[in-house]
């Protein structure tokens, strides 16, 4: 691990702005994005294509007052969204780009993100609760039980991967499917639950129901405003990076490439492409209704997730090395 | 299949991605309007400039909104001396259009017709120069 010194300052900042950066162009390419999926533009009229829309959005992020409810926690309410940015943001610690090229390469990366991702329920948990606000109460608790109840299958399906590779470094993860099919090939069931339960997990539509618009004014964050909207909101598009980085990396071979040379690029063009997919299915489906979803969780992804575990192990018993 | 639907919608939308945009940029580019379009009434005209109206107040009679007003000329009833569209009460219903014997009226597409003043929304069709608005009020009360 690194010294204290002026690397480690290096990656903190880099990663930060990774964080801001996917945050600020995610806002506006979701906009742009979905937009054209429905016919329409998007932003256009600030700037080229509407780019400075980009700057305008944060100043105006930065300037507006920061209201606080009187019936709230002040404590908690101020605190709560640290409760969600800081595992966010920790958990990018664990990334890797490329053997050698990664903050902290850990032994145990994989188990670190989800460790990280675990807290963030608690966070949304506070969240609705501090504001003494039922659409918030109500929008939390439901991202609090579903992200619990949708981490399950999540880490069921790695589990295969790991099961496969015997390591939950994630260098060792994207290596493995350098020299054979990527994982999405060789177990595409845990490659869709995964997916099914990354979507979940980061509260993206179908599964949005924690800020179901409709139902709930604008879910937990309802009364946030100012930099801990912001705050929040940065949260969020972290852990849809880290989604589309978890996917990458463990199913879509990561820096690999078919007979072409390994580099970031591959991986950064398939996190860029995973994001806008998450936007595709955001324009494309409606709302799941809150029971369904727990149902497809506990009822369907799970047992499937157990079952794969078991074809997976059953694989690598029968089948030779090089091939599984 | 299980999951045909899911699959269909995406392929929907991704075809709308492909496809260019039908967001019509009002203010910056004039918007294509069919011709049929209903967004002021306007008065057909002989070659000499005299309109077609003959003031025969079937239009003023059949109005359901007391749009029309029309004064006819004390001389001569079949020349209109005034005709004046309140627009800001048509809903623009096409009534007049279909009852007008001498088929004096029509819709065009011109709708840039928004004011700051309420008595801007009187037009004389005649001569087609703004109304003043006076005497509207008294009959209708607005």
């Amino acid at each position: 691990m690194n010294s204290l010194g002026w690397n480690t300052v290096l990656w903190l900042v880099g990663l930060f702005a990774l964080m801001a950066l996917t945050a600020l162009i995610g806002v506006y390419w979701e906009r742009k994005v979905i937009g054209h999926f429905q016919a329409r533009r998007g932003p256009l009229h600030h700037g080229w294509h509407g780019l400075l829309q980009l700057p305008a959005d944060m100043v105006k992020m930065i300037s507006k007052e920061d209201v606080v409810p009187d019936a709230a926690d002040p404590m908690l309410f101020q605190l709560a969204p640290m409760f969600v940015a800081v595992p966010a943001f920790a958990a990018l610690a664990a990334m890797t780009f490329m053997p050698g090229f990664a903050f902290v390469d850990m032994r145990h990366g994989l188990f670190f993100i989800f460790a990280m991702q675990t807290v963030m329920p608690v966070g949304f948990a506070l969240i609705g609760w501090s504001c003494d606000n039922k659409y918030t109460l109500l929008g939390g608790l439901r991202a609090a039980a579903q992200l619990i109840s949708y981490e399950i299958p999540m880490l069921l399906a790695a589990m295969g991967v790991v099961m496969s590779v015997g390591s939950m470094r994630l260098t060792d993860i994207a290596q493995a499917q350098a020299n054979g099919p990527w994982f999405i090939i060789r177990q595409p069931i845990g490659f869709a639950i995964f997916c099914i339960a990354v979507l979940a997990e980061i509260n993206r539509t179908p599964f949005d129901m924690p800020e179901a618009e409709s139902e709930l004014v604008g879910g937990y964050h309802t009364e946030y405003s100012s930099m801990k909207f912001a705050i929040v909101q940065l949260a969020e598009y972290t852990a849809l990076l880290m989604g589309s980085y978890l996917i990458a990396t463990l199913f879509l071979g990561g820096w690999n490439m078919p007979l072409l040379s390994a580099s970031p690029i591959w991986l950064f063009i398939k996190v860029v492409l995973l994001m806008t997919s998450t936007m595709w299915f955001r324009a494309t489906f409606p709302r799941l209704r809150v029971d369904t979803l727990m149902e497809m969780s506990w009822k369907i992804l799970i047992p499937v997730g157990l079952a794969n575990i078991m074809l997976v192990a059953t694989l690598i018993l029968v089948l030779p090395k090089r091939w599984f | 299949m299980f999951g045909q639907g899911l699959l269909k919608g995406l392929g929907i939308t991704f075809q709308r991605l492909i496809r260019p945009t039908e967001t019509q940029l009002y203010p910056f580019e004039q918007p294509s309007l069919p011709e049929t379009s209903r967004m002021f009434l306007a008065m057909y005209h002989d070659q000499d400039g005299a309109p077609l109206c003959k003031a025969c107040m079937t239009c003023q009679t059949g109005c359901p909104d007391h749009v029309i007003r029309i004064e006819k000329n004390k001389d001569d009833p079949r020349v209109p001396l005034t005709f004046a569209v309140n627009s800001g009460r048509c809903t623009f219903c096409g009534i007049c259009v279909e009852l007008c014997p001498f088929s004096a009226l029509h819709f065009t597409g011109d709708f840039e017709r928004a004011t700051f003043d309420k008595a801007d929304l009187i037009y004389r069709l005649v001569d087609d120069s703004r109304a003043t608005g006076q005497g509207e009020g008294e009959r209708h009360g607005c």
